[in-house]
């Protein structure tokens, strides 16, 4: 029998805790939930699980605080769900250290896809830690961190040094949503407003590198005030 | 108090002058009627209009009083026998001297009496007329601040007098100075019918005793400290709950304020009080007519709202309930079609909850857009994301003639607009239709022309003028998406204007119906880097 991940639900509305038992159950995870920021680290640290999924609007204390109790030790993925309007906030969750969002309202299928994809990151970070990646591929798409190549169709693409860090960043991140602050901190190493804009073209200069059709995106995903994200199946 | 001694004692001295004078004249013409033979009644007529052009020239009682006895005695001197010297022979002219003093007195003083009289009748006419006048000006004052103009102006002009008039920041006037640490924080200075445009610099104490005017609402005199200074006299403008500030005017450096003079400068300030409090109260009207109307259609929006939610909820509630109360004997299909029901509903709902969120964003006091600069394409991609499931069944085309469009956007909102009138357009056509995508750059004015086209019968003409209106439902719908609060298209609207854009719709010349968004493109936005 295979390992089933446990995952710590920690979200103050009743009917979404239970509709998300059921089907995460049913999709074969073990699931324990929370209805504050108090319990849910009580749970957090009795259980250990393998992903929490946080409710930024927490009736006792700020999503944000839940985040960095728990990153100050581990480094469990967290999916943080909050409300459209909200974005942010859903910003300085993702660099207290947040691994991905929902916005509400959102599917069962939206949210188990996020926490394959953050599962399959975890699971890829242990293994990576004894043994380091040398490649990255998704789809056509090849990043080869040794050589600094990138190929699409196993065709070379030319990129500039910056927009190979990019890809580098993007692609070590895959599945994950990085914020513009933390994509800029990586690159430039300080923030200032017209870094931002210099990222945007940037970004848009790799995209059309390497997406054949920008409107429909295979790759790069823009998470319209938020960040990027590459895919990663 | 030595200034008016200083004063009086010019004035005497001047009306002494005056009066030996025209008794030089008299003597002088007396004499010379004397040698004609002229009666000597003539020359006591002589006398006794000196006496009054004395009084007419001259300032005080005294000085008629005065000029009545030396008449008499100049008369007596020069005239009667014996001549040069104060003595008299014959005896009825203690009589006449008697008649003469008394109705030179009682001719000088009503002189006197009558100037003083005209002389106030006419300062009164001016101070009424300067109150009429500013009084004039002010009904037709639109804001505070020009009333503030006016009535420095008039009074520095009319009465001549410097001016200074000081606001609390309350009447919202943009002052032409502004001091920190008082209370009051707009002073604006007029001279000679002009603001004084640059700072008149009032010595310290003089923006103290405004302060204690206007937190008192007391009259103070301050006098001047110092010979760079000045003496002002000031005036709170006390309205009826609360005071408004301060009026000052210049005064003589150690006068005393007239009784007559503070109960004229307060009936300017009174006429300024009730100005300023017909414009604020206008203001104020205006404001709660504001309130009203926008409750109102917070109102018709919360009617509207709730009359079309509650179909999907109840939908929804009949759904659910069928299935909980009839679980194990309903057969499978049915289930399916009634959660598939439910799951329909509830995308509608989620649907006019953004829109009713972005529409409130919008209203909400001015607009707080989260604006940066987005390329367009990125925009298009995630919208076409999201609409998905929507789309599915439609041929979407996009068509961009430049990738690097940049324009400076709240994403989230434009995302919404882009949203809205897809989901439109698949409203309104039949499924496998083609809806095209497109943006152009217009190089002329540098906009970026996004336009949403579909092949659908396109938009009843006579509807094409209300389609942006609020609540405005098409009738044309398909037949099972029967619903819709018409917020759609006047969110999208809104949006657009809140960036400078416009949205129009038409019906495109071969078929189907045509939104085109307008918006600006972002300074150097459609350079390739």
């Amino acid at each position: 029998m295979s390992y089933k991940p446990l995952i710590l639900f920690i979200e103050d509305d009743k009917a979404i805790r239970s509709f998300m038992h059921i089907s995460l159950e049913a999709q074969g995870y073990r699931y324990i939930d929370a209805d504050t920021a108090k319990n849910g680290l009580c749970l957090f640290y009795s259980h250990n699980p393998d992903i929490v999924v946080l409710d930024l609007g927490l009736p006792d204390s700020d999503g944000i605080t839940v985040i960095e109790a728990i990153r100050t030790g581990m480094n469990t993925p967290i999916i943080i769900v909050s409300a459209r309007g909200h974005d942010q906030d859903k910003i300085s969750a993702l660099d207290a250290g947040a691994d991905d969002y929902l916005t509400k309202p959102f599917s069962v299928s939206e949210l188990s896809a996020r926490i394959r994809v953050a599962l399959r990151h975890r699971n890829s970070v242990l293994q990576n830690a004894t043994t380091p990646i040398t490649k990255f591929c998704v789809g056509e798409l090849v990043v080869d961190y040794d050589k600094r190549r990138v190929l699409m169709q196993n065709q070379d693409i030319h990129l500039t040094p910056i927009e190979f860090k990019l890809m580098e960043l993007l692609s070590i991140h895959a599945g994950r949503v990085l914020t513009h602050n933390y994509m800029i901190k990586m690159i430039w190493g300080n923030y200032n407003e017209s870094n931002t804009q210099s990222l945007r073209v940037y970004m848009a200069n790799l995209r059309r590198k390497i997406e054949i059709d920008t409107t429909k995106p295979r790759y790069f995903m823009t998470e319209v005030g938020i960040g990027y994200r590459l895919v990663d199946e | 108090m030595n200034d008016s001694v200083l004063k009086l004692t010019q004035n005497l001295l001047r009306g002494i002058i005056t009066m030996c004078l025209l008794f030089i004249g008299a003597t002088f013409l007396s004499l010379f009627f004397k040698r004609l033979g002229f009666n000597e009644s003539n020359i006591i007529m002589v006398y006794i209009l000196c006496v009054m052009l004395t009084a007419y020239f001259t300032e005080g009682y005294l000085i008629s009083f005065l000029a009545s006895i030396i008449g008499v005695m100049t008369f007596n001197y020069f005239f009667t026998e014996p001549y040069f010297s104060f003595e008299f022979y014959h005896s009825d002219y203690a009589v006449t001297f008697i008649f003469m003093f008394i109705s030179a007195l009682l001719t000088s003083m009503l002189t006197y009496r009558i100037r003083t009289a005209v002389k106030i009748s006419l300062e009164r006419e001016r101070r009424t007329a300067l109150l009429y006048h500013i009084g004039q000006r002010l009904i037709r004052a639109e804001n505070a601040s020009e009333m503030i103009d006016i009535v420095g102006q008039e009074c520095s002009r009319i009465l001549g007098v410097e001016t200074v008039i000081a606001t609390t920041a309350s009447i919202g006037v943009t002052a032409c100075t502004t001091k920190e640490s008082f209370l009051l924080k707009s002073y604006q200075y007029f001279m000679g019918g002009s603001k004084q445009v640059d700072e008149k610099v009032l010595a310290a104490h003089h923006y103290q005793s405004m302060d204690a005017v206007y937190a008192q609402r007391k009259t103070v005199v301050d006098y001047k400290k110092n010979s760079n200074d000045q003496s002002m006299y000031y005036i709170p403008l006390d309205g009826q709950t609360v005071c408004y500030g301060v009026i000052g005017f210049k005064i003589l450096d150690n006068e005393v304020v007239s009784e007559e003079k503070e109960d004229h400068t307060h009936a300017i300030a009174s006429l300024m009080v009730m100005a300023l409090e017909r414009i604020l109260f206008q203001a104020e009207q205006q404001k709660i007519e504001l309130k009203i109307e926008s409750e109102h259609l917070r109102g018709n929006l919360l009617r509207a709202i709730s009359h079309d939610l509650r179909t999907p909820l109840s939908g929804i509630l009949g759904a659910t309930n069928t299935i909980l109360d009839n679980f194990g004997h309903l057969d499978p299909n049915s289930m399916v079609e009634l959660l598939e029901n439910v799951h329909m509903d509830t995308q509608w709902l989620i649907h006019t909850v953004e829109n009713i969120l972005s529409l409130t964003r919008i209203e909400e006091g001015g607009i707080a857009l989260n604006m940066q600069g987005e390329y367009i394409d990125e925009i298009i991609a995630e919208v076409l994301r999201l609409s998905a499931k929507n789309i599915q069944d439609y041929n979407i085309e996009v068509e961009i003639d430049d990738n690097g469009i940049m324009i400076e956007m709240d994403g989230q909102l434009i995302k919404q607009v882009l949203l809205n009138l897809i989901d439109n357009a698949t409203k309104f056509t039949p499924i496998h239709s083609t809806i095209v995508i497109s943006v152009n750059l217009q190089e002329i004015n540098n906009m970026a022309v996004i336009r949403i086209r579909d092949n659908g019968k396109g938009i009843d003409p006579q509807a094409l003028e209300a389609i942006f209106d609020r609540f405005y439902t098409s009738t044309n719908y398909k037949q099972e998406s029967r619903r819709g609060i018409g917020l759609g298209l006047e969110i999208c609207k809104a949006i657009v204007e809140a960036h400078k854009g416009t949205i129009v719709a038409y019906n495109a010349q071969d078929q189907g119906a045509v939104f085109e968004i307008t918006l600006p493109v972002m300074e150097g936005g459609h350079d390739e880097l």
